[in-house]
């Protein structure tokens, strides 16, 4: 496979890291088996296209947090227990250990096996599920690329509300026809929570958790659990009395530029081969800013967690250490924060 | 001062009594009875010296200390004695006597041997013997010399790729061909036989490059007889061609015949002392030889190259001359061409060992000849050895199979040819390659020739770089096209960081530009391939010692130091860079006027002189020139290893002359400006000095409002010998100045001081400078932002007047008079930073000698706030100017210790990426924002300002015999750069003592302005 991209001097972890889900992709959807023998090549091309709209996906700006940070991006809603035991009860009714629900394509909760599953293949399923079509369910087959590569499985997904969706991975049994009429059983008492966890997005947290004003946008890694938390919105996208603020599409390339930056040249992450650079050094680089005339970028390591911030330019630069220490500690010690 | 000789009543060659003198003997500027003068021209004194072969003079110095071995005191004056290289055996000119035959037999046949040695013997002999055919001299040995050279492989001249050697244009117009140089001489009697005879005739025959500059003529017919071995020669007669100058005497007035040929031809003959005898008078008259004594350079005879001292005038248009029918024969002439015949002089004695086979072009003597000790006889080298070995001690065989061995490579490679190769060759891309010899990428060269020949019609961009991966070692290849041709250079990664790659291929590149012209005519043109080749031997022969450095921290500081375009330079007290400048200017004025003869003065300048710049070691000293210029000679100094061998011994004398193409005249981008514009037929040559550790590099022009120079112009003596004088007036007694600069050096508190990591690591507190004062500065620009309460230390050591001197002076400053153009704030506080370091200084020095001293101490600078000073390292790199400055040795080897070692190493490989940063959002900045992104397409960093990186060392502690281990220790350093609007950078390293003040710095980095 062979991936083409313009330069932006970002380590080569990145690059190969696209290629490795473009793979991927592939594996999920075709098999590992059709893939490693193929026997038809024209038949194999048509099978292909299934992946194309996920491909185009990952490629195609917006760059979701997921697949740039490989981890998966989750949501700190305040109702986060009360949505595990539904999540919980409606699992074990599909005859299934694996569930999930997502808000807004990031995951609320989801079962401990869901957890279990590799990072690759989190961020695959999200992927998925959020670059198809709206509908109220759908029955998808699917292969595991990493635990399950030839065996099939069956991906059912539930729209509940508007941007919720419900997950599950299942075997034979039960069809899809069987499980719909559960839905509305397990569901329609969660309604009210639903709606309270959708709240919470764009944003992504809690209300109650009020971040520094000069926060633009800001990315919480933690590379042990393999989940993220990232936000565009922490800061309304008007000009405040503190500066100007960049637009979203544009904070959420600084973010991710910004990621790219480091991320194999300093910090090593997730994603595989960004040791090689930060290896140069013996000593560990735990802390890094940069600053442009636009904005200012500090990103900080502790523990497993990694934090990456993007402040307006009116901050000043020694402050920027100290906000983003409590901004750290603020989001990690929070209980509503699966991260 | 020219050292003319006991005048003797006539010239008698039966009595010359020169031709058994001993050889090897010093001779005494008073022995001798040569020509005898009539007439001795004032000379000039005072400015500088002549250089014979072995006597210089300085003017009376009372310099001891760098001058005492060298000198030798004789009356009031002081002879210099130059090199220590294999002394020449006397030689003397002898008309009559015999030559001895066999040595020259010796020698030819000796020479001869080495001519079939050399691998560029095949093609260049035959050529080389057709050339000269008519022009070779027998018993001189110079032809062979001259052939000696060119088997060297690289050329004679410097290299004009605009003109073409026009052999039969040069009647006329100047320049002829070349006539082989003659022998130099080692008596005290006669000076030098080149051109010039005037007192700045230059050291020539030390260098040789004399001799190989001299085109050849092929209208010089010469009675070639073999070599015979009767006891009496024939002479040897020349014929020259000129067109005597018929202007200078039509004022009607008649000339005596002598003055009357200086005046047509330039030709000075010696006068003869007429206060004979009467009775003798006669015959003596008669017998009179015309001997020349000088030639003019500016005059046809002096164009015409070929008329020498000592040479006898026998014949004008075939029509014997003597001294009784000079004047009646010079009038009947007209302004043709006339023809003047000359015998030249035998040479007699020992047959001289020749000159150190160097490459003419680097001519150079070592004080400490690294490799070959006197005594043996000189072997025939390759040009780049020579150079290789003196500044690196390393074999070229050695380096030739390191660079195999790590599949170092460059190569030029063409996409033109027909696509079958199954019949012819199959190395038809390869234009040109280095090292010689196979090699894996060789092999692969197809993979470059279609990613570069490809890419740009499928991408619509070029190939930059790419890394291949063979046998398990990574290798970076970077690659430059230039229409269907395509540079290409491999290195392998674990010495160079592939960024590095392409910045070492730019620089080669941008080098090449400058050198030879377009990348074609540079690696196409078989003349210039032994120069490329040493270039590119030394350039990575460089590399490659980089690698070899034994710490990390160094490595990689010589690795990020490659890639800046500038040379390194160091904050000198304002007295020393006065001088400095004093004496530059003096050179540049080119107010030569004393020390011309007048018919020169007539002419119009050869050279007109465009900036100069002196180097001390490794650091740039003193620079006239602009950004682009210092960046060209810097890049040829730096590839061609001649700064590095300067840092680390003395050369006893240098002289490069390189023709050029400055970027700035020649590869411009942009257009230049209305009104003014630089000369576009006009030639640039570079001429570089070099002596003890000082180096001066000249930019001369030629063209423009100096006279054009055709040909292969070589070296002018006598801007050589200004040069050198320039040179010499650094070490002069008021100058001193390698006193002052290593006293500069050494000090170690001239700079920011540093602070070692092991001393904070362990809680062992440097010693506290007690002199360190705290002045709190004034805020005088209130207008500024918050950095008023600016820390500058002054420096109390020495002498109690520093003290309230600083206190005064820093009520008084004044600022506002700098530039204050400056659009941020943080650099707007450098200014006033600036001011108050220069302006003490300044202040001191209007206060008369009594605070002298004083005026030679910069302020202590501290860069950090806080008791502690935390700063580990820093380096400020200016591109406006050209030039970066960083710690010295003396100030590094101070704070060194193993911790500091690896911190250095992080600081160093953590600038190479924020540098990358840097350079980037440059790029960004160019670039479109309006259109739809891709991935991957970054433009979101577009003026990057600063950036920080944090280390965290942890180093556990051991105790021994205690139960609980303590906690480990650990460090936390910043390594931060930030890049100024005026195009400066500064990097620095500094720990992390307090939280919130460290980050502070960052703002107080400015202040690192003040050091440039």
């Amino acid at each position: 496979m062979i991936a083409v991209s313009q330069d932006d001097m970002a380590d080569d972890c990145h690059l190969t890291n696209l290629l490795n889900y473009a793979f991927q992709i592939v594996v999920l959807l075709c098999g590992l088996d059709e893939v490693t023998n193929i026997k038809n090549i024209e038949r194999f091309k048509k099978e292909l296209k299934v992946c194309n709209q996920l491909i185009d996906k990952l490629v195609e700006p917006p760059v979701s947090f997921s697949t740039l940070t490989n981890t998966v991006e989750t949501i700190a809603s305040p109702e986060s227990t009360i949505l595990q035991n539904f999540l919980d009860a409606f699992t074990e009714a599909a005859e299934s250990s694996f569930g999930c629900l997502y808000v807004d394509d990031r995951i609320v909760v989801a079962t401990r096996k869901w957890w279990s599953l590799s990072s690759n293949e989190l961020v695959l399923l999200t992927l998925l599920i959020s670059s198809l079509q709206r509908c109220s369910s759908r029955d998808i087959p699917i292969f595991l690329p990493d635990s399950h590569p030839t065996i099939p499985h069956r991906l059912m997904t539930f729209r509940l509300t508007k941007k919720t969706e419900v997950c599950v991975i299942c075997g034979q049994t039960p069809s899809l026809t069987d499980l719909e009429h559960e839905v509305g059983r397990f569901w329609r008492p969660a309604y009210d929570s639903l709606l309270s966890a959708t709240s919470i997005v764009p944003r992504n947290i809690p209300s109650c958790m009020v971040l520094d004003p000069n926060i633009q946008c800001f990315l919480l890694v933690n590379t042990e659990t393999s989940r993220c938390l990232g936000s565009v919105y922490s800061s309304p996208e008007s000009s405040g009395p503190l500066g100007d603020f960049l637009t979203v599409p544009q904070r959420r390339e600084v973010l991710s530029s910004f990621y790219k930056k480091m991320v194999g040249t300093f910090f090593n992450s997730v994603i595989e081969g960004s040791d090689t650079g930060p290896l140069e050094f013996t000593h560990q680089p735990m802390e890094t800013y940069i600053t442009t005339d636009s904005h200012k970028c500090y990103a900080l390591q502790s523990g497993p967690y990694q934090l990456y911030v993007v402040y307006t330019d009116s901050i000043p630069t020694y402050a920027m250490r100290s906000v983003s220490h409590k901004t750290l500690s603020l989001l990690t010690k929070d209980k509503n924060i699966q991260v | 001062m020219a050292h003319y000789h006991n005048k003797t009543p006539f010239y008698n060659p039966k009595n010359d009594n020169r031709v058994n003198s001993n050889p090897g003997k010093t001779e005494s500027p008073n022995q001798g009875n040569a020509f005898h003068v009539g007439k001795i021209e004032a000379r000039n004194r005072d400015r500088t010296q002549v250089h014979n072969n072995e006597f210089s003079v300085v003017k009376s110095s009372n310099v001891k200390d760098n001058w005492t071995p060298y000198v030798q005191p004789q009356g009031d004056l002081f002879y210099v004695k130059e090199s220590d290289h294999p002394r020449r055996p006397d030689r003397q000119y002898n008309y009559t006597d015999s030559v001895d035959q066999k040595e020259e037999k010796d020698e030819s046949t000796f020479f001869e041997d080495r001519l079939r040695e050399s691998p560029y013997s095949d093609k260049h002999e035959s050529q080389y013997r057709e050339k000269n055919k008519n022009t070779s001299y027998d018993n001189n040995p110079s032809p062979d010399l001259n052939n000696y050279y060119e088997k060297l492989g690289h050329n004679k001249y410097s290299h004009n790729l605009y003109r073409k050697e026009d052999q039969n244009s040069s009647r006329s117009s100047g320049y002829s061909d070349s006539s082989p140089p003659h022998q130099e001489l080692n008596n005290g009697d006669i000076n030098h036989n080149s051109i010039s005879r005037n007192v700045h005739t230059p050291h020539v025959n030390n260098h040789g490059y004399d001799s190989d500059f001299y085109d050849k003529h092929s209208d010089v017919s010469v009675d070639r007889s073999s070599v015979d071995s009767t006891p009496t020669k024939p002479a040897k007669i020349k014929h020259v061609y000129i067109t005597p100058n018929p202007y200078s005497c039509r004022n009607g007035e008649s000339f005596s015949g002598i003055a009357l040929c200086e005046k047509l031809f330039g030709i000075t003959l010696y006068h003869y002392n007429h206060k004979q005898s009467k009775s003798s008078l006669e015959t003596t008259y008669k017998d009179r030889k015309l001997l020349v004594q000088h030639v003019s350079l500016s005059s046809p005879a002096g164009r015409s190259q070929q008329i020498h001292r000592g040479d006898m005038m026998v014949a004008v248009n075939d029509v014997g001359v003597t001294w009784e029918n000079l004047e009646t024969i010079c009038n009947k002439l007209s302004s043709k061409v006339v023809k003047l015949s000359f015998q030249m002089p035998n040479v007699v004695g020992p047959k001289p060992s020749p000159p150190p086979p160097v490459n003419p072009q680097f001519a150079m003597t070592s004080p400490r000849p690294v490799t070959t000790p006197s005594p043996r006889p000189p072997r025939h080298r390759q040009p780049g050895e020579n150079l290789s070995q003196l500044v690196f001690g390393d074999s070229r065989q050695h380096h030739l199979e390191y660079l195999q061995d790590t599949s170092c490579c460059v190569m030029y490679l063409t996409l033109e040819g027909d696509g079958s190769s199954d019949t012819e060759s199959v190395r038809e891309d390869i234009v040109y390659q280095y090292p010689p010899g196979d090699s894996k990428l060789l092999e692969v060269r197809g993979l470059f020739l279609t990613l570069c020949g490809v890419l740009p019609e499928v991408a619509s961009t070029s190939a930059r770089s790419s890394t291949l991966v063979h046998q398990r070692q990574k290798i970076n290849i970077a690659y430059q096209r230039d229409g269907k041709d395509i540079l290409v250079i491999g290195l392998p990664a674990d010495k160079v960081p592939k960024s590095c790659v392409e910045e070492i291929l730019k620089q080669l590149h941008h080098l090449i530009l400058v050198l030879y012209g377009p990348l074609h005519s540079a690696f196409r043109d078989m003349k210039h391939r032994s120069q490329i080749d040493q270039l590119f031997s030394l350039s990575l022969h460089n590399l490659h010692n980089i690698s070899q450095s034994a710490m990390l921290s160094s490595q990689s500081s010589k690795i990020f130091t490659e890639l800046i375009p500038g040379p390194k330079a160091i904050n000198f007290t304002d007295d020393t860079k006065l001088l400095c400048d004093e004496i530059l200017s003096e050179f540049e004025a080119s107010d030569f006027d004393d020390f011309l003869d007048p018919i020169s003065k007539e002419a119009r300048r050869e050279y007109s002189i465009l900036g100069s710049c002196t180097f001390y070691k490794e650091y740039l000293l003193c620079n006239h020139l602009c950004q682009s210029d210092l960046q060209d000679i810097h890049l040829f100094l730096k590839h061609h290893c001649i700064i590095q061998m300067l840092a680390r011994k003395p050369v006893e004398e240098l002289v490069v002359w390189r023709e050029m193409f400055p970027s700035q005249y020649c590869h411009k981008t942009q257009s230049c400006p209305q009104g003014y514009q630089d000369p576009h037929d006009a030639r640039w040559f570079l001429l570089v000095i070099g002596m003890k550790q000082f180096l001066l590099c000249t930019l001369l022009e030629a063209g423009g409002c100096s006279r054009a120079q055709k040909g292969n112009p070589g070296p002018h003596p006598f801007i050589v010998s200004q040069a050198k004088a320039t040179l010499l007036q650094f070490e002069a007694d008021e100058v001193t100045m390698t006193q002052s600069i290593e006293h500069r050096l050494s000090k170690i508190s001239k700079g920011p001081c540093l602070s070692c990591a092991d001393s904070v690591i362990t809680g062992h507190k440097q010693k506290k400078d007690e002199n360190i004062i705290i002045t709190p500065q004034k805020s005088r620009l209130s207008s500024k932002n918050s950095h008023d309460d600016h820390d500058i230390v002054g420096k109390g050591g020495g002498s109690e007047h520093s003290t309230p001197v600083m206190k005064r002076q820093g009520s008084k400053l004044s600022y506002g008079s700098n530039d204050s153009g400056e659009s941020s704030g943080s650099v707007g506080i450098s200014n006033k930073a600036k001011m108050t370091k220069a302006g003490s200084v300044f202040d001191i020095t209007s206060i008369p000698h009594v605070v002298l001293s004083q005026g030679d101490e910069i302020s202590h600078i501290r860069l950090t706030r806080g008791v502690d000073n935390c700063l580990f390292h820093f380096i400020s790199i200016n591109e406006f100017e050209g030039t970066y400055i960083s710690p010295t040795q003396q100030e590094m080897s101070v704070v060194n210790g193993a911790l500091q070692e690896v911190i250095l190493n992080h600081f160093y490989t953590a600038c190479l990426h924020i540098r990358n940063v840097f350079q980037q959002s440059v790029k960004n900045k160019t670039k479109q924002v309006d259109q739809p992104k891709k991935y991957g397409e970054d433009t979101s960093f577009t003026n990057v300002k600063e950036q920080g990186v944090m280390f965290t060392c942890v180093i556990p502690q051991h105790l021994e015999n205690s139960k609980k281990q303590p906690p480990p220790l650990s460090l936390t350093y910043w390594v931060v750069g930030r890049k100024f609007p005026d195009e400066k950078e500064m990097y620095v390293c500094f720990h992390e003592s307090v939280p919130q003040t460290a980050i502070e710095m960052a703002f107080k980095l400015d202040t690192g302005l003040s050091l440039s």
